[in-house]
């Protein structure tokens, strides 16, 4: 049990001077421009044809003293609307909406994802990032199913997701929600921690063009653009093309760490309305990257740099019919191809996939979910280091999954039961059922209590069951007198891996006491069984492929127990008309591990933050000026090194991003966005898995236009 | 712990309420959408002129209509019974496109997407002046679209489909348009 002294929250001198310097900027801003964005005058004739009113009328009056100036200025509550998307969910659900992304400044889904409570976001390097939710994060975190518009993008070689690969034009994206805990995703395998899904916009709502382009610091230079128009009277269409160019982050003595990357990306999305009952959706999207890369511990190499090609293409067709308002059928087909070379191992993947979803009423309480899929994932893998091979060269996996839910009206709008469970057969170990109950209590419009109990599992990946990695092991002395002996470590996997399990229990309780003031709070507590880790063998192997070297033999098996718990706070609050604060608090805590057969867990509790804060504060100002200011904390990390066990403190940060946006005229935007302001550095990561260069995530501006029409 | 985290937090948070002016009666009670799509049907039944057909006589209402999930109940509680151009204002609600003849506006809820060539076949040729936030209403047929601008609402105008219905627009409100297509 870490007691108080333990807590890794930055000296208080340090705190003081951090908040300070925040504290002056919004200060600065504030001082600046007094008053709300409303313009001052009514148009002339308003006041003779008001009535007079008496107090209790003056609500409505507001209404009617309001001019076409006034009405075109007022900012309309989200907060009730983004509300409405999340008040009926008996999950841990935060939405990210396109505003946020857009006066975020973000670069990058990754980046966005900062933004929600109980995800750890960490940038590894300028490519690469290690997400996850509620624990065991790493640059391929295992835990959290993400999904982008339905389609399913953690790469099965690692169970992990290449963020640098999930793109589109930011503008185009709806909305990204953000489920934390197990159970609450209909469809899909590897929901343990959470569900991520990323929803672009219909093309119906991004008809016209629009073309943005910028440069800067970190973002070298990018543009973007895209074109939607009707297709016929039912249908609609949009093509977009994007490019981005990015600076390598340094490393952590300040020399270029080669890890900078270009991307060029395209797409398309058609939908149609054929009929009142009947929706039709056609996407793809076609990349190509060139990622640097700078590998640090291999085997034989040591350090070594590598330009990774990575090229992906996919299409995607969903297609929905409504038999009534209660009572609809969706339908979704998908082929997904990936082809890149690492360096360390070359992957060629194609995906297919098709599942089916229908909801329909049964009886006067009861609401029925169910459906199922089947993807077929093939690949070719060729391992052109001898430190790192997969076996079989070639192998197809498949899974059927399906899912049945029942949510059952206790008291209609009031209390309501969900049950339900997952099944699905899949290569590795074969059958898997998911169960969970959930229950929602909403007393009335402003507050509502849910929990839920769920049994989640995760398959093991292509590279748990056949990796053989050799990595730099401990230097020992094999006898008196002798001269130190490098050793290296193996890894292996182990194709009679079983799935790890997790039983979560969760509560949360959502609030809304006026409609500019919104908070919602979730805990859990997580017990991890089966988890997959490596147990130490008693006696040196040899290594065929490094003669003269031996090998420490580590062998992956479920050796693994853990218990979680955490607490995740997020509050909305409409201050002004023109002012809008956002906050989220993430706290979380590794209460126990526990290992059979001398497995050793890598330094879990320490890979994740204890605590983390964001806040964002959003002001709209006279002449369409926009200011958004973003305040992170993420409490310190603590990894070990692979080979000697020694512990590799990571500092906690306090960092600020802002965005300043102007709109000159109706169709023209300037931004200018500063990120990571208060450090000239900071890290925030270690990458253990596939490991690369260590390196600090540095102070950036960029500036960027968007013309629309 | 926690005092230290709180204590944290409370330090963070402590400049903003420095820098925040209370908040004025008037700016708490936040607009909601369909309040602020309300008043904007009141100031258009302002700046636009009907055709004197289109009123019975002097004291003929203005009547305001509502198809679909729309904001006709704030626009009840805020409008009817209201003046406007020395007509007392009326507010309607339809379900039928066969229903929507008799009113001056006629507000189509993007919920009616679907039947929207349907609503629009079944109006009269004139002194109807149709308001929406379906997308690309203008493009439809429609004569003034209210579109969603981030977090505003503003709007659009088709200057040719209010003409040939026989309604002026006032030459002030076709300069606060987001746009004035033809």
């Amino acid at each position: 049990m870490p007691s108080p002294s333990q807590l890794m929250l930055p000296p208080l001198g340090k705190l003081i001077k951090d908040a300070a310097r925040f504290a002056s900027v919004l200060a600065l801003c504030a001082a600046s421009w007094p008053g709300s964005a409303r313009a001052e005058t009514l148009p002339s004739g308003v006041a003779s044809e008001i009535e007079e009113t008496s107090p209790a009328e003056t609500g409505r009056a507001d209404i009617l003293e309001l001019g076409l100036e006034d009405l075109m200025n007022m900012t309309v509550t989200s907060v009730s609307r983004k509300s409405q998307l999340v008040s009926d969910a008996a999950a841990a659900v935060f939405v990210i909406t396109q505003e946020d992304i857009r006066r975020s400044g973000v670069t990058s889904i990754a980046e966005a994802l900062r933004m929600a409570p109980g995800l750890e976001v960490a940038r590894i390097d300028a490519n690469k990032w290690a997400i996850s939710s509620r624990g065991f994060n790493g640059r391929f975190a295992s835990k959290m199913l993400v999904l982008f518009d339905g389609r399913t993008v953690y790469t099965p070689l690692f169970s992990g997701v290449f963020w640098d690969r999930q793109d589109t034009m930011l503008e185009d994206i709806d909305r990204i929600e953000v489920i934390r805990g197990p159970g609450a995703a209909l469809w899909g395998a590897n929901a343990v921690n959470g569900v991520i899904n990323i929803i672009t916009r219909s093309s119906g709502d991004t008809l016209g063009t629009q073309v943005s382009a910028g440069g800067g610091t970190q973002e070298k230079a990018f543009g973007a653009a895209r074109y939607g128009s009707q297709l016929g009277e039912d249908a609609t269409f949009r093509l977009y093309g994007k490019y981005t160019d990015r600076n390598s982050m340094d490393d952590l003595t300040g020399h270029d760490a080669n890890n900078g990357w270009t991307a060029l990306r395209g797409g398309f999305r058609v939908d149609a309305d054929p009929s009142a009952q009947n929706s039709l959706t056609l996407q793809g999207d076609v990349f190509s990257e060139r990622l640097h890369e700078t590998y640090v511990d291999t085997v034989p190499q040591g350090i070594f740099e590598h330009t990774t090609p990575v090229f992906g293409a996919n299409l995607l067709s969903r297609w929905k019919h409504s038999y009534s308002e209660t009572a609809d059928l969706e339908l979704q087909l998908y082929y997904d191809r990936t082809d890149t070379h690492l360096g360390v191992i070359n992957e060629q993947r194609d995906t297919f996939d098709i599942d089916f979803q229908n909801r329909f009423a049964l009886g006067a309480v009861q609401e029925i979910v169910w459906g199922g899929g089947f993807r077929l994932s093939h690949d070719r893998i060729a391992s052109p280091t001898s430190g790192l091979t997969l076996a079989p060269p070639t192998q197809d996996t498949n899974l059927t999954s399906s899912f049945l839910q029942d949510n059952i009206a206790l008291v209609p709008e009031r209390v309501h039961l969900i049950l339900g469970s997952k099944f699905e057969v899949n290569s590795y170990t074969g059958f898997e059922w998911q169960p969970n109950g959930r229950i929602i209590w909403t007393p009335n419009r402003q507050h509502t209590v849910w929990g839920a109990v769920s049994r989640a599992v995760r398959t093991p990946s292509r590279g748990e069951e056949s990796l053989s990695l050799y990595q730099p092991g401990p230097l020992v002395q094999l006898g008196p007198g002798q001269p130190p002996v490098q050793l290296l470590t193996h890894l292996s996997g182990d194709d009679h891996l079983r799935a790890e399990e997790l039983i979560a229990y969760e509560l949360g309780y959502r609030v809304e006491p006026t409609n500019t003031l919104s908070a919602d709070l979730a805990l859990y507590y997580n017990r991890y069984r089966k988890l997959s880790i490596f147990t130490a063998g008693s006696t040196l192997e040899p290594a065929p492929q490094f003669p003269q070297q031996a090998a420490v033999p580590l062998t992956l098996g479920n050796f693994g127990r853990a218990q979680t718990c955490g607490l995740e706070l997020a509050a909305d609050y409409k201050a002004l008309s023109w002012w809008r604060l956002r906050g989220t608090y993430t706290y979380q805590r590794i209460l126990a591990t526990e290992t059979e057969q001398n497995a050793a867990f890598s330094n879990v509790k320490g890979e994740s933050p204890k605590h983390q804060v964001s806040l964002r504060s959003s002001m709209d100002l006279h002449h369409h000026v926009e200011l958004d200011l973003w305040l992170r904390y993420v409490s310190a990390l603590e990894f070990s090194d692979a080979a000697t066990g020694a512990p590799i403190p990571v500092d906690s940060y306090l960092t600020l991003d802002t965005r300043v946006a102007w709109k000159p005229w109706n169709r023209v935007e300037l931004a200018l966005v500063g990120q990571n302001l208060l450090q000239s550095g900071h890290q925030e990561y270690l990458a253990q898995q596939l490991p690369t260069q260590a390196t600090q995530v540095g102070r950036s501006v960029y500036g960027k236009v968007t013309w629309q029409y | 712990m926690i005092k230290n985290v709180v204590a944290y937090i409370a330090l963070s948070l402590a400049p903003l309420l420095l820098c925040a002016p209370l908040p004025s009666q008037a700016e708490v009670g936040q607009l909601s959408e369909n309040q602020v799509k309300a008043a904007y049907l009141f100031n258009f039944a302002k700046f636009v002129e009907w055709p004197a057909s289109a009123f019975s006589g002097a004291g003929a209402p203005l009547v305001i209509g509502f198809i679909g999930k729309g904001p006709y109940l704030e626009a009840h509680d805020a409008l009817a019974g209201r003046m406007a151009k020395g007509r007392k204002v009326q507010v309607r609600q339809f379900t039928r496109p066969e229903e929507v003849g008799g009113c001056h506006i006629l507000f189509i809820a993007a919920s009616e997407r679907r039947r929207l060539k349907e609503i629009l076949r079944a109006l009269p040729a004139t002194s109807v002046l149709t308001v929406s936030d379906i997308g690309h209403f203008c493009n439809l047929g429609g004569m003034i679209a209210l579109v969603s601008q981030g977090e505003r609402i503003q709007f659009e105008v088709h200057l040719g489909n209010a003409e040939r219905a026989g309604l002026q627009l006032s030459s002030q409100m076709l300069k606060l348009a987001l746009a004035v297509l033809d």
